[in-house]
């Protein structure tokens, strides 16, 4: 395909948000950049895998839970944040299907420090599977700037297949923050990939009930 | 009827070779030949333990010219089918492998379908005959390749697969039984001990024939894997299956499989890759000499380069580590499914008290699932103290055994689990009373352990493993100092303050050492204020080149993208002049963005200098990256890593990630470079013979050309001396010294004379 341009990419990005506007929806629509690869091989090449913090919260919804001791419960309950006390966590008894049950509920989980040790130990292997591995936060850590990093934190990670979709933001941005994730993700990916460009097959942005906009 | 029919077969290839040309006007004959067929048969079903070659020869002869009458043979097929599924056990060894060459004719000509004839030649991996069996394996393999080449025969596959996983099931199931009961006697390599039923007398593998059948699917399977054929998830899973198998052959070969045995073609291609880069490495480096001396007049010495040099070459190796490929067969690991439970499965099976499997099958086990466990990040937590067990200096395959506790440690074990691993490891191995290999190995596990998951260990015990780095023996100072190395990498605040290293602990104030469970999240793309910090000298160098930009800068576009575009705008040129001019493409684009983005550049510019300090690297955010940028940025990464190296930091460094790991550890890494052992006598001489393979014999050679004649001279000395002994030549010869003096002086005489 042609190359990429940043006028390009506002316009696919007014594009995109007016067309969400046109034909409201009853929900904030998420915007998702989504990538096709090439010239890899995920069954011989390293998959790579990389966390990014964006500028602008994409997903200010995503619920976020605290596994935390006695302090940072009372702290969780203060602001208003879900947690879950080690009591709370060994009534969960090993049961995979409740662990499960857990995993499915939140987004992401914070974990106190002195608790995270024991997470694999109480809860065994549901959560990772579940790619939620809970993030570690100390006292004096506040719990709702760290849980605003959790919600604007993006994951690229390469599966089985040849393509990844990130969430990096939602219609209710305007545009140049919109611009800022979009092209922070863009760069962030491309500079994770052994051959940078060369290994993009294709670049989306779509809302979540919108039409898809070729970037690249 | 023994006349006629002589003459029949005499005539057999004859009669092919007619039919074959003109199949209309010999149709009788065919005819004839196949009532005779027939008649044969049934006859044969009577007494099917018979060698009967007439009959072999007249339905090689039906099948070979069958697709010329494919009306009138229309049942043969399935008449040679019954036959063989009915019998195989009884048929005449030759007079079956004649009737599975025949079928195996019609199957390429198209005749049957592949379905029906593959399910027979499964079941005919049950007979005993070796010969058979392979002739069977190498149809099978190619007739699944064949009905593969053009698109993936998805129908075909799936059945197949379907098969094969209830074959390996059945006989699981059967055996299972059996198994139980033949416990004790389990003292050679196939141990299971049960004969089949109705021919043990031929059995001599020591595998009943299902268990037999199974293997050679098994087989199958794999090889079919490995020629990339069926290599989706549905097979991989068939495989692992076959790992709880009872018959430890079976299982055997499946675990190999996973572990990758024979991947030594990709190694010799590795190889050569790395001659590649090397020449790419010193053409970099070059560069990197050039720029180098630019940039810093003429204050560099060759000292200060020599060192460049040395450190350009270590960073450019790891490099490399990080990029080659997995070389074992890591994507079959990838396509297991329930990675959790089938671990937990594998292990709950080998920590069976009724377990008899010998010590090297346990351990393919182990290592089997530490590899799993190691790739998933699973948590599987009994299964260290599991390993505890084996870590014991005279255990056998003890290395192995470390390689496995190595692979099994991940980011995501509790450090209060790996603990008592390293503990005993210490205890065991890497004490005053040990010897020097034992305790270079038992510091290099550690090593790999924490590279791994770098909380397993606490201060003191890491401060008393550093007191080795001083130790006598090269081995253990080699392993204690790359231990001290690691940790100046992932953790300097562990080691002691002599230990921490120049650079290390110049920065230990900045350094936040990772938390469990938690991960590196980037803000940035790694080295971009390298890159925004390069882009801003050069523009302070092009600025007096403003005026013509502004005069070429017609279109102007509101973008209220501010400085930074400018900044970058500007050097997109120079990035492409001095670095991509290979690239036309890039030059184009980078020239049109240019046009396209220039835009309030000369107005803002010194007013938003001073921002520039305030507020670094929001390149990433406004601008995309160009392949240009993406080369410049990691060749400043790679100056940057070296000047760090030479000079020390001046710069402030951020949480170093931690080194990219290999899924998989290498034995040895675990036993750590050694002394070479002293040859003893045989080595020797075989190191000689080798070295004289070859090359031609030391010593004169005549360069004479074979054949010529010999000189006078050649002649005179290779006369037998037998012919000579009476000559005066010899006499003269012989004479003393003094007799010679009165010879020469008379013969002086006579001259003048």
């Amino acid at each position: 395909m042609s190359k990429i341009q940043v006028p390009a990419v506002r316009e696919a990005i007014r594009t995109v948000l007016t067309e969400s506007n046109e034909k409201g929806r009853k929900f904030t629509e998420t915007i998702e950049l989504q990538v096709g690869l090439k010239n890899y091989d995920p069954q011989r090449d390293k998959r790579f895998s990389g966390t990014v913090k964006l500028p602008n919260v994409p997903r200010p919804k995503m619920s976020v839970a605290i596994l935390g001791d006695a302090h940072d419960c009372d702290r969780a309950k203060e602001i208003g944040l879900e947690f879950m006390s080690v009591e709370d966590l060994k009534k969960l008894n090993k049961n995979k299907k409740l662990i499960k049950k857990l995993a499915k509920k939140y987004d992401a989980f914070l974990a106190s420090e002195a608790l995270i040790k024991q997470i694999p130990r109480l809860l065994g292997p549901g959560l990772h599977k579940a790619g939620k591995f809970p993030t570690p936060v100390t006292h004096n850590d506040d719990l709702n700037a760290k849980a605003d990093e959790l919600r604007s934190t993006i994951k690229f990670q390469l599966k089985k297949v040849l393509c990844l979709g990130v969430a990096v933001g939602h219609v209710k941005m305007n545009e140049d923050e919109l611009v800022a994730n979009i092209m922070l993700s863009i760069n962030f990916l491309v500079s994770l990939l052994k051959k940078n460009w060369q290994n993009v097959k294709s670049l989306y942005i779509k809302s979540s009930m919108g039409k898809p906009q070729r970037l690249y | 009827m023994g006349k006629r029919n002589r003459i029949i077969i005499i005539n057999l290839p004859q009669l092919q070779n007619l039919i074959k040309r003109d199949p209309p006007s010999y149709r009788d004959d065919f005819l004839q030949q196949y009532r005779h067929l027939e008649s044969q048969l049934a006859i044969f079903k009577l007494k099917p333990d018979e060698e009967a070659e007439e009959f072999g020869s007249l339905i090689t002869f039906i099948s070979q010219v069958a697709q010329c009458y494919p009306k009138e043979t229309s049942n043969f097929p399935n008449q040679l089918i019954n036959l063989l599924s009915e019998q195989h056990q009884i048929l005449n060894p030759n007079l079956r492998k004649s009737i599975v060459k025949d079928l195996i004719l019609l199957r390429n000509k198209d005749i049957i379908p592949s379905n029906t004839l593959l399910s027979l030649f499964f079941t005919l991996f049950r007979v005993h005959d070796k010969q058979l069996r392979d002739l069977i394996y190498t149809h099978i393999i190619s007739d699944i390749k064949k009905s593969n080449v053009k698109h993936k025969n998805n129908k075909l596959n799936k059945t197949l697969q379907n098969f094969m996983y209830t074959i390996l099931q059945s006989t699981n199931d059967n055996n299972y039984n059996n198994n139980n009961n033949n416990n004790n006697n389990n003292n050679n390599d196939n141990k299971i001990n049960i004969f089949g039923g109705s021919s043990s007398s031929s059995s001599s593998s020591g595998m009943n024939e299902n268990a037999m059948a199974a293997k050679k699917s098994l087989d199958i399977c794999i090889e079919l894997y490995k020629k990339g054929i069926w290599n989706d998830a549905k097979t991989v899973n068939v495989i692992a299956e076959a790992c709880f198998h009872s018959v430890t052959k079976i299982k055997v070969t499946a675990i190999k499989f996973f572990l990758g045995f024979n991947n030594q073609e990709e190694d010799e291609e590795d190889d050569e890759e790395d001659n590649n880069d090397d020449g790419k490495n010193l053409s970099d480096m070059k560069k990197l000499y050039h720029v180098n001396q630019i940039n810093k007049s003429k204050r560099s010495n060759l000292k200060k380069l020599k060192k460049l040099e040395k450190t350009i070459s270590v960073i450019g190796k790891k490099d490399k580590k990080k990029n080659k490929p997995e070389s074992f067969n890591f994507s079959a690991l990838h396509l297991i499914n329930d990675p959790q439970g089938f671990s937990e499965k594998m292990f709950s099976f080998l920590q069976k008290p009724t377990n008899n499997d010998r010590f090297e099958v346990k351990l393919m086990t182990m290592n089997f699932i530490s590899r799993m466990i190691g790739i998933h990040k699973l948590i599987l937590l009994n299964f260290y103290s599991y390993l505890i067990r084996y870590i014991q200096p005279h255990q056998r395959d003890v290395t192995m055994v470390l390689v496995i506790i190595a692979q099994a440690s991940h980011g995501l074990v509790p450090p209060d689990v790996l603990e008592p691993v390293i503990k005993a490891i210490t205890n065991n191995f890497v004490s005053d009373h040990c010897s020097n290999g034992v305790m270079a190995a038992g510091l290099n596990a550690i090593r790999e352990i924490c590279v791994r998951q770098p909380l397993a260990i606490d201060a003191t015990l890491l401060q008393d493993l550093t007191e080795y780095r001083s130790d006598r023996d090269k081995s253990v100072m080699m392993a204690a100092r790359s231990l001290i190395g690691l940790f100046r990498e992932i953790n300097p605040e562990l080691l002691k303050k002599k230990d921490r290293g120049k650079l290390a602990s110049m920065t230990m104030k900045e350094f936040i050492p990772l938390k469990f469970g938690q991960q590196i999240i980037a803000d940035k793309v790694e080295g971009i204020e390298l890159l925004e910090e390069y882009k801003q000298k050069m523009q302070e160098v092009e600025n007096e080149w403003e005026g013509w930009e502004i005069l070429s800068n017609s279109t102007s576009e509101d973008d209220d993208e501010g400085w930074i575009d400018v900044s970058s705008d500007e050097d997109h040129d120079i990035v492409i002049n001095n670095y991509c001019s290979d690239d036309e493409k890039d030059e184009e684009k980078e020239k049109k963005e240019k046009i396209d983005e220039q835009d309030n550049n000369s107005d803002k510019n010194d007013s938003m200098k001073i921002e520039e300090e305030k507020k670094p690297s929001t390149l990433a955010m406004t601008n995309l990256l160009t392949p240009a940028d993406f080369a410049k940025l990691n060749e400043l990464k790679m100056e940057h890593k070296t000047e760090l190296m030479v000079n020390g930091s001046k710069r402030k460094r951020s949480i170093i990630q931690p080194e990219e790991h290999s899924d998989i550890v290498n034995v040895n890494t675990i036993i750590g470079p050694r002394k070479k052992a002293k040859q003893d006598y045989e080595e020797r001489v075989e190191s000689i013979k080798a070295g004289r393979e070859g090359r031609e014999k030391f010593g004169h050679k005549s360069k004479k050309v074979e054949g010529a004649s010999t000189t006078n001279r050649e002649k005179k000395k290779r006369k037998a001396f037998m012919m000579v002994v009476h000559k005066n030549v010899l006499k003269k010869k012989k004479l003393s010294l003094r007799d010679k003096q009165i010879r020469l002086t008379k013969g002086n005489k006579k001259r003048k004379r």
